[in-house]
């Protein structure tokens, strides 16, 4: 009983990242088979400073931030199908991989989307946690060194950490 | 239909030479159910910020206001968007300053039908989404256009030299349910209409070109068996329905595809080939870049390339080595014109990336670019130090640009005047 609850939990949580998001926003946070987590992906930036080079962490939730929403924006990076998550309310820039490193791959920064295209372009993403934010023109995806307010969001080597995204209905 | 589309193009093949040199073969439109009306005006294209004068941008220096600049290609400059010479360009005073509020909702800006557009994709805590006008000069600044607060809009804005067009979806955050539209903005008469509405939750389309008197709006679709595949469907503006005739489906897993003006590409990555049709002059054209394989073979280069017009007869185009040791981009220039490949190596020293032009409607032998990034170090208003981006606009010859001959011609500017330095 106890399997086949577990089971069931597992669907529904892999329902709620499949196919393609229908809906314009995402709010990403670390996934969890049960529960779910306090954190948001999330803009970081002190007052006074331009949002071009902002760090991205993981922060306390906030409802409404939009610091923590992006915009699911599908495209083509050279013709390859990809998907750019631009800051909502500002979509000229959008999540990017910068060339200097942070915790053990590259920093995950906020850029100009007309600028950096290449680092900032996103595999299509896949109804699996560990297939929502890889990047298409490297081997990396997003991660977070752990669950907590103010934990570093970086580019990781072999692929991202485990997310679910919020504001995708299922089909 | 893909395998129609497919035929035809085999069909094209045979009669166009391989790496044609000899210029544009005529379609045959009944296969291509390409429109004699398209040569007419008013025809659909992407708008953008640049005028024959100059270029337009939006520069964001904190986070309390942003300032508009303009590249004057004459004096090969880049200056705040104000005539007056006391001016600190810090102030709502200041034609160029835009203020913004704790949500830094950055516009968007166009310059279109003579004017400048700002428009605020979704609602922040001080606005509603919006589009606003302005002179050319950026007097008269105003709101036209207030749209609905649970409306985001897409910046891949497109005109007819009348309205402007774009996606707008509608979200219903109690139900998490959303639903898709077609606008067309009348800026003379401050009003919207909604074109098209699509089923509610339908996945995200957007406009990936224009093609006469239809936007190409691209989407992605699923089949039963989960395989996605894209699909781009003509949308006529003027009668406000899909012609299902030209719909295009393509696997984008064996081919690449993007849209360039009025201009489609297809890259199909086995037969190492770019196959580009103009919906207006109803030409094709199948260039090769399998010579790129043949000369670099050394090299291990992945065939599913990334292409890029990056000028009128300028095709960029990126291969990554499949080498797990070398972990490098490969740039190359291909000249349609005279079928010439070339090494292309200018880069940015931040972020190792190729050099980004700018320019689409610009002087026949130059093209302007932004060449770098530096970084300098500033205090906030918290009094913490932060890295500051200033980017590195130049003109380059486009002979220069092809040979990859870095031979800059610098743009100074006022809002960052350590670039250069």
């Amino acid at each position: 009983m106890k399997k086949r609850l577990m089971s069931v939990v597992l669907c529904m949580m892999l329902a709620l990242t499949m196919a393609l998001p229908a809906f314009a926003e995402w709010t990403l946070e670390p996934a969890y088979v049960m529960g779910k987590s306090n954190n948001h992906l999330n803009i970081y930036g002190n007052t006074g400073t331009p949002l071009s080079g902002r760090p991205l962490t993981l922060w306390t939730a906030k409802q409404g931030s939009f610091d923590q929403a992006f915009t699911v924006n599908y495209t083509t990076y050279g013709g390859k199908s990809c998907m750019y998550l631009t800051r909502s309310q500002s979509g000229i820039y959008a999540i990017n991989r910068a060339s200097y490193s942070a915790a053990s791959g590259k920093a995950a920064i906020m850029w100009l989307l007309s600028d950096g295209q290449k680092d900032s372009a996103f595999k299509m993403p896949r109804p699996d946690e560990l297939q929502l934010v890889n990047l298409l023109n490297y081997d990396e995806g997003l991660a977070y060194t752990g669950d907590y307010s103010g934990a570093t969001v970086y580019f990781a080597p072999g692929g991202s950490s485990a997310w679910l995204a919020s504001g995708t209905p299922t089909l | 239909m893909y395998k129609r589309l497919k035929k035809v193009f085999l069909l094209l093949s045979m009669i166009i030479l391989f790496c044609s040199c000899d210029g544009s073969k005529s379609l045959d439109p009944l296969h291509h159910n390409i429109s004699s009306e398209l040569s007419a005006t008013r025809s659909l294209r992407q708008c953008s910020s640049e005028i024959p004068e100059g270029f337009y941008s939006i520069e964001l220096l904190n986070d309390q206001y942003a300032n508009i600049a303009f590249i004057d290609y004459s004096e090969k400059k880049q200056i705040f968007l104000c005539s007056r010479p006391e001016c600190m360009h810090d102030t709502e005073s200041c034609l160029s300053v835009i203020p913004l509020d704790e949500d830094i909702a950055v516009p968007a800006i166009f310059s279109e039908m003579d004017h400048l557009f700002f428009l605020q994709t979704g609602t922040s805590c001080s606005a509603l989404p919006h589009l606003d006008i302005a002179e050319l000069n950026g007097q008269d600044r105003r709101t036209i256009i207030e749209f609905p607060n649970n409306f985001v809009l897409s910046t891949d804005l497109y005109t007819d030299g009348q309205s402007l067009y774009l996606i707008a979806e509608e979200i219903d955050t109690e139900y998490s349910t959303s639903r898709k539209n077609i606008l067309q903005i009348d800026p003379i008469a401050e009003k919207y209409d909604i074109l098209y509405t699509y089923l509610q939750n339908a996945t995200t389309p957007y406009i990936a070109g224009g093609a006469g008197r239809e936007l190409v709006v691209s989407s992605y679709q699923i089949d039963p068996s989960g395989k996605m595949f894209l699909c781009y469907d003509f949308f006529n503006v003027d009668t406000c329905s899909f012609d299902s005739k030209k719909k295009i489906i393509l696997d984008f897993e064996t081919s690449g595809s993007f849209w360039e003006g009025n201009c489609y590409y297809e890259i199909h990555y086995k037969e190492d080939e770019i196959r580009a049709v103009n919906y207006q002059t109803q030409e094709a054209h199948i260039y090769s870049y399998s010579e790129i394989f043949h000369q670099f073979g050394d090299l291990m280069l992945d065939h599913n390339v990334a292409v890029f017009v990056e000028d009128q007869d300028l095709i960029r185009i990126e291969a990554v080595s499949t080498n797990p040791k070398d972990n490098t981009f490969y740039e190359f220039i291909f000249n349609t014109q005279t079928q010439e490949f070339n090494i292309f190596d200018l880069k940015k020293e931040f972020k190792d990336d190729v050099i980004t032009v700018l320019s689409k409607n610009k002087d026949e032998d130059f093209l302007l670019v932004c060449k770098d990034w530096k970084e300098s170090q500033t205090i906030g208003g918290n009094g913490i130090a932060f890295i500051v981006f200033s980017p590195q606009f130049a003109f380059i010859k486009k002979s220069d640009y092809i040979k990859s001959i870095d031979n800059y011609i610098p743009v100074t500017s006022e809002i960052y005047p350590n670039s250069w330095n």
